[in-house]
């Protein structure tokens, strides 16, 4: 038995070493023929990107606005400020518009006004702000700016009471679908 | 007992036999984690700004370069129509002396672009020719770039490729 292990030993240790006695026939690789280890290995994934609508718009400063002159025979002067506040906007969408309104009347006789600064490609007027939203700015396509202007002009007439210390309203911009 | 160490002997000379060659030939390139669809939602923006760029690193590449040669791993992707940006990069931790392979530039993946080197000089051997890394994917979509309504979502099937340098 002991002999027998040893010869099998031996046998195995050969194939290990060598491989089997009698090798099977291997033809030679044909032209262009793919071997058998990889060249290369490759692995794929699916992604996907989705942009959803975007519209961002901020209003950025506060603003106080004093009539406290007139002109001889004309009436009050206006109150004008194109510098105290400004806008913020991003949309990744086109076919916008911002509206504006303010959240309760003033005394009769006072008006306010805005005009804002259009994003390029869009078109803005100068409108009375009410409780009923208007349209300031139309036309509103792909934009990222910063620091476009507000003017806001407040008028009143001379049948106005004074105000004392003022009346402080807010004004809300709307960026919606024209 | 004397034919019972006889039969474990051989048994045990006859697995060397069949396991030695089949070692040799340890090829390997998979995903460690994820490896699934990934969505990347760009989604929100500052006002006055460009949208925030989204990204993805939920999936983990794992290789074994047994080349025989220094490797690479290359990218590309398919994406008919494509209307945004997508990006992406190899992070591989660092793993001791003589490092494992040079990381590459962040790749933007185009439709029907060639392949472009993620991450490059591999080494032949052990143990360098074996790591992984993660794969970080970013999307960017700039206000003049649209949306998803009116492009549609961009479809992408990234292929990784890992062969010899």
């Amino acid at each position: 038995m002991r002999r027998f292990m040893t010869i099998s030993g031996l046998i195995l240790a050969w194939i290990a070493l060598f491989g089997p006695f009698a090798k099977a026939q291997v033809p030679p690789p044909l032209p262009g023929a793919i071997q058998m280890a990889a060249s290369s290995l490759t692995l794929s994934q699916n992604v996907i990107v989705t942009v959803q609508q975007i519209n961002e718009l901020k209003i950025v400063g506060d603003v106080n606005l004093i009539i406290s002159t007139s002109t001889p025979g004309i009436g009050l002067d206006s109150a004008v400020d194109g510098s105290s506040a400004t806008y913020n906007l991003t949309t990744n969408d086109t076919g916008k518009k911002i509206t504006g309104s303010i959240d309760a009347s003033f005394s009769p006789g006072i008006r306010l006004f805005a005009l804002l600064g259009a994003p390029v490609g869009g078109a803005s007027s100068n409108e009375e702000l009410s409780t009923t939203a208007i349209d300031l700015v139309t036309g509103i396509g792909y934009t990222a700016q910063t620091g476009l202007t507000i003017t806001y002009t407040a008028t009143a007439a001379v049948s106005a009471a004074p105000n004392g210390a003022g009346e402080t309203r807010t004004v809300t911009l709307t960026l919606m679908d024209n | 007992m004397e034919r019972l160490t006889s039969y474990i002997f051989m048994t045990m000379l006859g697995a060397i036999c069949l396991t030695a060659p089949l070692s040799a030939t340890a090829q390997e390139f998979r995903f460690n984690s994820g490896g699934g669809p990934i969505n990347l939602i760009v989604q929100s923006a500052t006002a006055g700004s460009e949208p925030t760029d989204a990204s993805d690193s939920s999936s983990e590449i794992y290789w074994d370069a047994a080349f025989g040669l220094p490797s690479k791993i290359t990218v590309s992707t398919i994406s008919p129509g494509q209307s945004f940006r997508l990006y992406i990069r190899l992070s591989v931790p660092s793993q001791g002396a003589g490092g494992q392979g040079i990381v590459q530039p962040e790749v933007q993946l185009q439709d029907g672009m060639l392949d472009m080197d993620l991450f490059t000089d591999i080494p032949s051997t052990l143990p360098g020719r074996q790591g992984f890394g993660t794969l970080i994917y970013r999307a960017a979509a700039a206000v003049a770039e649209g949306n998803s309504n009116e492009h549609l979502d961009d479809t992408h099937l990234v292929t990784f490729t890992i062969l010899a340098q």
